[in-house]
């Protein structure tokens, strides 16, 4: 058998695959700088995301922060209830030192201002009470309870 | 210049095949212009690509559009498009052969060559028969095989299109088609054996 039967036989394969493959147009090719622009944007928006969600996790207690919250013991207290009578057992153990928007030192809250006592029960170092105007919506002061923050996040995953 | 595939359904611009090939059955001399409105430029290329030299080309192309003039009717081609290019390729090939006793240097020869590898090159007395029963081997050679795979076997020994036009039109480097190429014309080999063909 010669190579150009071999073409004539080929040349006589079914209409379906001629017309199947007929159609080829000429590409919009993209632009070499529009290929590469846009996987620059999409890095910097990913980087930009990335480092976002780096410090939202790692940097929590140096981020201007607008939940409630106090830092004591090197943990921070988040807002969780209130109060109008200090529950029995709790005593006295600090006060807030400074009102600002990091919590960065102990006795730093952004909610609390300074001077507030600030109440602990011995069996229960997660939680605090804080004797405070915060949210009374007067100038009456009432006891808003806060819970360190590894507790409020491992409650909330439960729950 | 690029190219790229377009998967069926999505059809050259024009008038339908059906209304073309109503106005070859009312002899309208729009006929003509239809079809080569619609096919004119896919002609075009077919024929480029087997003789390599625009004005035979743009002979064969309206030499086939009288071919098909004189053959609509009574015929009632579906679908049009491989009729036409059948038509087209045919008289290309043939333009080919007598132009060229002298030299080889189109699509068509680099094709052959490639194919050659496929055959013994010996004469056979049962020339016509053995092309039509080897065509329907193809057939089912190439229903086995992916689209992809039997888009870049037809574009390249039916339409004859270049490696890196193939290359293009698929999204993959020139060695990649060659190498696809190489193993379908190996696997065609066997099949053809298997088949019980004599090659």
């Amino acid at each position: 058998m010669t190579a150009e039967l071999l073409m004539n036989a080929i040349g006589d394969i079914s209409d379906r695959y001629i017309s199947e493959f007929s159609s080829v147009k000429p590409k919009k090719q993209i632009a070499l700088w529009i290929k590469l622009s846009s996987l620059a944007a999409c890095l910097a928006l990913t980087m930009t995301i990335g480092f976002f969600a780096v410090m939202s996790l790692g940097n929590i207690e140096t981020s201007p922060n607008y939940n409630p919250q106090i830092r004591l013991n090197n943990a921070v207290y988040v807002y969780t209830s209130t109060a109008h009578e200090l529950p029995e057992g709790w005593e006295l153990i600090s006060e807030v030192k400074k009102f600002t928007q990091y919590v960065t030192e102990n006795g730093d809250s952004n909610c609390c201002k300074q001077g507030e006592k600030i109440y602990q029960h011995p069996d229960k170092k997660h939680e605090i009470y804080v004797y405070t105007k915060l949210f009374s919506g007067s100038d009456k002061y009432w006891y808003v309870k806060f819970k360190s923050k590894k507790i409020e996040m491992m409650e909330s995953t439960i729950s | 210049m690029k190219y790229e595939y377009i998967d069926e359904g999505m059809e050259v611009t024009g008038l339908d095949d059906e209304k073309i090939i109503d106005l070859f059955f009312s002899r309208s001399d729009k006929a003509i212009s239809e079809l080569s409105l619609k096919y004119g430029e896919m002609c075009f290329r077919v024929s480029e690509n087997i003789l390599h030299n625009k004005e035979d080309s743009e002979e064969c192309v309206n030499e086939t559009y009288f071919s098909v003039w004189n053959k609509i009717p009574p015929e009632h081609p579906n679908p049009l498009v491989s009729f036409v290019l059948k038509i087209l390729r045919n008289i290309a090939i043939n333009r080919y052969r007598h132009n060229t006793a002298k030299k080889r240097n189109s699509r068509y020869d680099a094709c052959l060559d490639e194919l050659s590898g496929c055959v013994s090159g010996l004469e056979t007395t049962e020339t016509i028969y053995e092309a039509k029963e080897l065509s329907l081997h193809i057939d089912a050679f190439l229903e086995k095989h992916s689209k992809t795979n039997r888009m870049i076997f037809v574009r390249r020994y039916w339409y004859m299109d270049s490696i890196s036009t193939l290359s293009e039109i698929c999204g993959m480097s020139e060695g990649a088609i060659k190498t696809r190429l190489s193993r379908m014309r190996k696997e065609l080999k066997a099949f053809l054996v298997e088949k019980g063909v004599e090659i």
